[in-house]
C-alpha cells in the first residue's frame, strides 16, 4: 500500500462520520474519486491502490455513492481527453455494439446511476470505448433500483451520437479494473459489518451476560474473522507488482463468498433488530449481495477460473499461483 | 505490494526440490501420497534432504542450518508437500523443535541438538497431548519433579506420531501445580532411550501405524535437557504452535486429490459445475498459499502470528476436506479402493482437522482474540 493510505482512510472515515447529507459532493470538491488518475488528465493523481484504500473505506460505512463508476468512467475518458466537472458512469457490456454510423440504437438496463450522470462510458468486447452524452434529447432514462437501493436504470438511446474513445484502455483492462474496485467494495462492506456485528455481541445481553459470552455466538464471530483473513489476503494477492496470472478471479471469487459468509452470519448475531429499517446493518449486508456479483457473477469467475485450470493441468496451476516468486 | 528479497532464490529452491522429488519417483523409491508429512518416513529421504540444505533451512549456519528465511522455507516444504514425499522423518523436529532450542533453549542445549536435527539424525516426536488433556492442553499431567542432576518424569501421552521411529521426544510436562493451569508447564528435550520409556503402537482406522502412546516411569532427564525457563512453558507452547500451524502442510494434506480432480475436470469438458468447482477450489488454494506467505512473512520478522496462524490452520483444514469430496462430485469414487489416491487422502481426512488443534478449538482461539480487540 501507498504512503497514502493512512491519511486516505483516516480522511474517508472523518467525512463519512460526519453525517454529511451531500458526501458525494464534498468527496468529488476533494477529488477523491479522480485519485488514481494523472493529474495532467485532470485526475488527483495517486495510484489505484490509493482509490481502493477510498473505496473500500466508503463501503465500510455503507454509503452508497457512485465512486466506482464514477472513477472508472473517468478513468477511461482521461486516456482520450482531458476531464472537466461533468459526472459520468460506466456500463460494461458482453456483447459487440454496432455505432459504425456514429449513433447508438439501443437498450440498456442496469445503468449504473444514470439518471446522476451526465455521460456514459460503454465498454464492449472488441471495440474501443464509446461515449454518449446522457442528456441529449434522444435518451431516456427509467430509473431501476438494485437490492442495495442503488440505481440501475434503463437507458434507452434512439440514433444517440456517440463517440469512440482512441487510445481507452481495452475492454478487459476496464473489466479488471472495476472487478478490483468492486472486490475492494465488498472486503470494505464485510469488514463494516463486522465491526457492526462484533460490537452488537459485546454489548447486547441475553442470559444475564453479553452475547459474546456465549460460545457459538463467539464461534461465529470467529468465523467471520477467518472470511476476513482470506479476503484480505486475496486483495493483497491481486495488488501485488505482478500478481499472478488469475488473480482477478481469485479476488472476485474469494470476496464474493465472504460476503456471503458474513452477510448470513452478521444477520444471524444481529437477531431481530439487523432487519430493522433503522438499524445500520442492511447498509452492509444489501450492498454485499448486490456488489458480490457485480462485473460479473461468482459463479462465472469461478467457472472461467476452472476452465484455465482444468486447460492448464496441475503443474500450470502451480506454477501461475507460486509465479509470485516466493 | 514488496516482492520478498528471497524471490529468485525461492524460483530456485522451488527447481531444486522438483528436481530431487521427480528423480526420486521415477527411480521408485517414494511413491507420492496424501498426508506424506505425517505418514510417510524416510530417513534416507531426509538425509538427503539435509545433505542439501533443504531442512533446517532457516536456522544459524553455525548449528548446521542454512540461515535462509522462512519464506524460503516456505518454498522448499510446498514442494515437497506437493509432491506427495516421504518427509515425516524429520518434519516435526524441523519445523518445531529446532525452532524452540533456538529460541528458548541453552546455548549448550541448542549444540547439542540443533546440529543432529540438521543433519536429519535426530528424528523428533511431539508429547503433548494425554489421555485427560487434548484440547485443553494445560491440563497436561506427567510430571517432572527436580532431582539432583535434573529431573524424573512420570506420565502418560497420546496420539504421538512417529514415536516408534523417534530418537528424540519433546515432552510438556509440569514441574509445579500452581492455582493457573498455565502456570507450573515446563518443556524438555527426552531421549527415546532412557530407561523407563515405552512406546506402545495405535493402529488407525487405515490399519496403519503412525501414532502411538508413550509412557514415562521415573525418566531421568538432564537439567540441560530444560528448553527455556521451568514453569513458563505454556507461552513458549503457544509461540511453538504457530509453527506448528502456519505451515503448508495445513492445506496440502490431500493435494494428490486436486491433482487427479484437475484431471478429471479436464475430460469432462461439459461439465460446467465441475468447472465452477475447480475454480473455487483453486481460488481458495491460490489465497491459502498467500497466508502461508504471509505467516513465513511474520515468522521471519520476528513475529509468532497466533491468530492467523490458527485462522491459516482452520481454513487450510477446510479446503483439504473440500478437494475431497469434489473428486467425489466426479464419478471415479464409485465404491473407492483402500489404495487409491481418493482412498488414502478419505481415510486420513478425519485427523486434518483435530492435529494440532481441533476446528472448534481454533474458532475459540480466534474469538478470544476478537473479543479482547
Ligand atoms: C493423526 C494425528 C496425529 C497426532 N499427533 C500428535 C502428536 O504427535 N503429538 C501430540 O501431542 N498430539 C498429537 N495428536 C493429538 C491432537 O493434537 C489432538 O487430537 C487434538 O489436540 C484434539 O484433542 P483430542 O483428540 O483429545 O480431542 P478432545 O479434546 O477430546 O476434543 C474432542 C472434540 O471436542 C471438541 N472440543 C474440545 N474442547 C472444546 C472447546 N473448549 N470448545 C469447543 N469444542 C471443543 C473438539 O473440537 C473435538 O472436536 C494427533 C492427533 C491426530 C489425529
Amino acid at each position: 500500500m501507498s504512503q497514502y493510505a493512512d491519511e486516505l482512510r483516516s480522511l474517508v472515515d472523518d467525512l463519512a462520520a460526519s453525517g454529511n447529507p451531500d458526501l458525494w459532493n464534498s468527496l468529488v470538491g476533494l477529488g477523491l474519486p479522480r485519485v488514481g488518475i494523472d493529474e495532467e488528465r485532470g485526475g488527483s493523481g495517486g495510484s489505484l491502490d490509493d482509490l481502493l484504500v477510498v473505496v473500500q473505506s466508503l463501503a465500510g460505512h455503507g454509503i452508497g455513492v457512485p465512486v466506482v463508476e464514477a472513477s472508472t468512467a473517468d478513468w477511461v475518458l482521461s486516456h482520450a481527453r482531458e476531464l472537466d466537472a461533468e459526472p459520468s458512469t460506466v456500463l460494461l457490456l458482453d456483447s459487440a455494439l454496432d455505432a459504425e454510423s456514429g449513433t447508438l440504437t439501443a437498450e440498456l438496463s442496469a445503468v449504473p446511476w444514470a439518471r446522476d450522470a451526465a455521460r456514459l462510458v460503454l465498454c464492449a468486447p472488441h471495440s474501443a470505448p464509446l461515449v454518449v452524452d446522457l442528456r441529449h434529447a434522444s435518451v431516456t432514462v427509467s430509473p431501476v433500483d438494485n437490492i442495495a437501493g442503488e440505481p440501475r436504470d434503463t437507458v434507452t438511446l434512439h440514433a444517440t451520437p456517440a463517440v469512440l474513445l482512441e487510445g481507452a484502455p481495452s475492454y478487459g483492462a476496464v473489466r479488471e479494473r472495476l472487478a478490483l474496485l468492486w472486490s475492494a467494495a465488498v472486503l470494505g462492506a464485510a469488514h463494516g459489518a463486522y465491526r457492526l456485528t462484533r460490537s452488537y455481541v459485546a454489548e447486547r445481553e441475553q442470559f444475564g451476560a453479553p452475547l459474546l459470552k456465549i460460545p457459538a455466538v463467539a464461534g461465529n464471530l470467529a468465523r467471520m474473522r477467518v472470511q476476513l483473513v482470506q479476503a484480505d489476503a486475496a486483495l493483497a494477492l491481486a495488488t501485488e507488482a505482478a500478481p499472478p496470472e488469475g488473480a482477478t478471479e481469485i479476488v472476485r471469487i474469494t470476496t464474493a463468498a465472504a460476503a456471503t459468509e458474513i452477510a448470513q452470519i452478521a444477520h444471524q448475531l444481529h437477531g431481530a433488530m439487523g432487519i430493522t429499517a433503522e438499524y445500520p446493518l442492511h447498509h452492509l449486508t444489501r450492498r454485499l449481495w448486490s456488489w458480490r456479483d457485480a462485473v460479473a457473477s461468482e459463479r462465472s469467475w469461478a467457472e472461467s477460473l476452472g476452465r484455465r485450470a482444468a486447460e492448464a493441468g496441475e503443474s500450470g496451476v502451480w506454477t501461475r499461483i507460486t509465479a509470485t516468486g516466493h | 505490494m514488496d516482492q520478498s528479497p528471497g524471490t529468485d532464490s525461492c524460483v530456485q529452491l522451488r527447481a531444486q526440490v522438483r528436481q530431487l522429488t521427480a528423480e526420486w519417483r521415477d527411480a521408485g523409491r517414494y511413491a507420492p501420497r496424501s498426508d506424506s508429512w505425517l505418514r510417510s518416513f524416510d530417513l534416507d529421504f531426509s538425509k538427503e534432504l539435509a545433505a542439501r540444505g533443504l531442512i533446517a533451512m532457516t536456522y544459524p549456519v553455525e548449528f548446521g542450518g542454512a540461515g535462509r528465511t522462512n519464506v524460503e522455507r516456505l518454498a522448499v516444504t510446498e514442494e515437497l508437500l506437493r509432491a506427495g514425499a516421504p518427509v515425516a522423518a524429520h518434519w516435526i523436529g524441523d519445523r518445531q523443535i529446532g525452532p524452540a532450542i533456538l529460541r528458548h533453549g541453552t546455548r549448550a542445549l541448542q549444540e547439542e541438538i540443533v546440529p543432529r536435527i540438521a543433519s536429519g539424525e535426530a528424528v523428533f516426536c511431539l508429547g503433548m497431548s494425554e489421555p485427560e488433556a487434548g484440547s485443553d492442553l494445560a491440563s497436561v499431567r506427567t510430571s517432572a519433579e527436580p532431582v539432583e542432576g535434573g529431573w524424573l518424569v512420570n506420565g502418560h501421552k497420546i496420539w504421538t506420531t512417529q514415536a516408534h521411529h523417534a530418537t528424540h521426544a519433546y515432552l510438556l510436562a509440569r514441574t509445579s501445580r500452581e492455582e493457573r493451569k498455565h502456570d507450573g508447564l515446563s518443556e524438555f528435550i527426552v531421549d527415546m532411550d532412557s530407561e523407563g520409556v515405552s512406546v506402545t503402537p495405535i493402529v488407525d482406522l487405515a490399519g496403519e501405524h503412525h501414532f502411538n502412546e508413550v509412557r514415562f516411569e521415573n525418566v531421568f532427564v538432564p537439567a540441560h535437557r530444560l528448553i527455556g525457563e521451568a514453569g513458563k512453558g505454556w507461552k513458549q507452547v503457544v509461540e511453538q504452535l504457530s509453527f506448528e500451524r502456519g505451515g503448508a502442510e495445513r492445506s496440502l494434506s490431500s493435494y494428490p486429490v486436486l491433482v487427479e480432480l484437475v484431471a478429471e475436470t479436464a475430460e469432462q469438458q461439459d461439465d460446467r459445475e465441475l468447472h465452477a468447482l475447480l475454480g473455487t477450489l483453486t481460488a481458495r488454494l491460490a489465497v491459502l498459499r498467500r497466508l502461508c506467505y504471509e505467516v513465513a512473512g511474520a515468522m521471519d520478522a520476528g513475529r509468532a502470528p497466533v491468530q492467523q496462524a490458527a485462522a491459516l490452520k482452520y481454513l487450510g483444514n477446510a479446503f483439504e476436506h473440500d478437494v475431497i469430496e469434489a473428486l467425489r462430485r466426479t464419478d471415479r469414487c464409485q465404491d473407492p479402493a483402500f489404495d487409491s489416491v481418493f482412498g488414502q487422502a478419505l481415510i486420513a481426512s478425519p485427523a486434518f482437522s483435530l492435529r494440532g488443534g481441533a476446528a472448534e478449538v481454533l474458532l475459540s482461539l480466534i474469538a478470544r482474540q476478537e473479543a479482547r480487540s
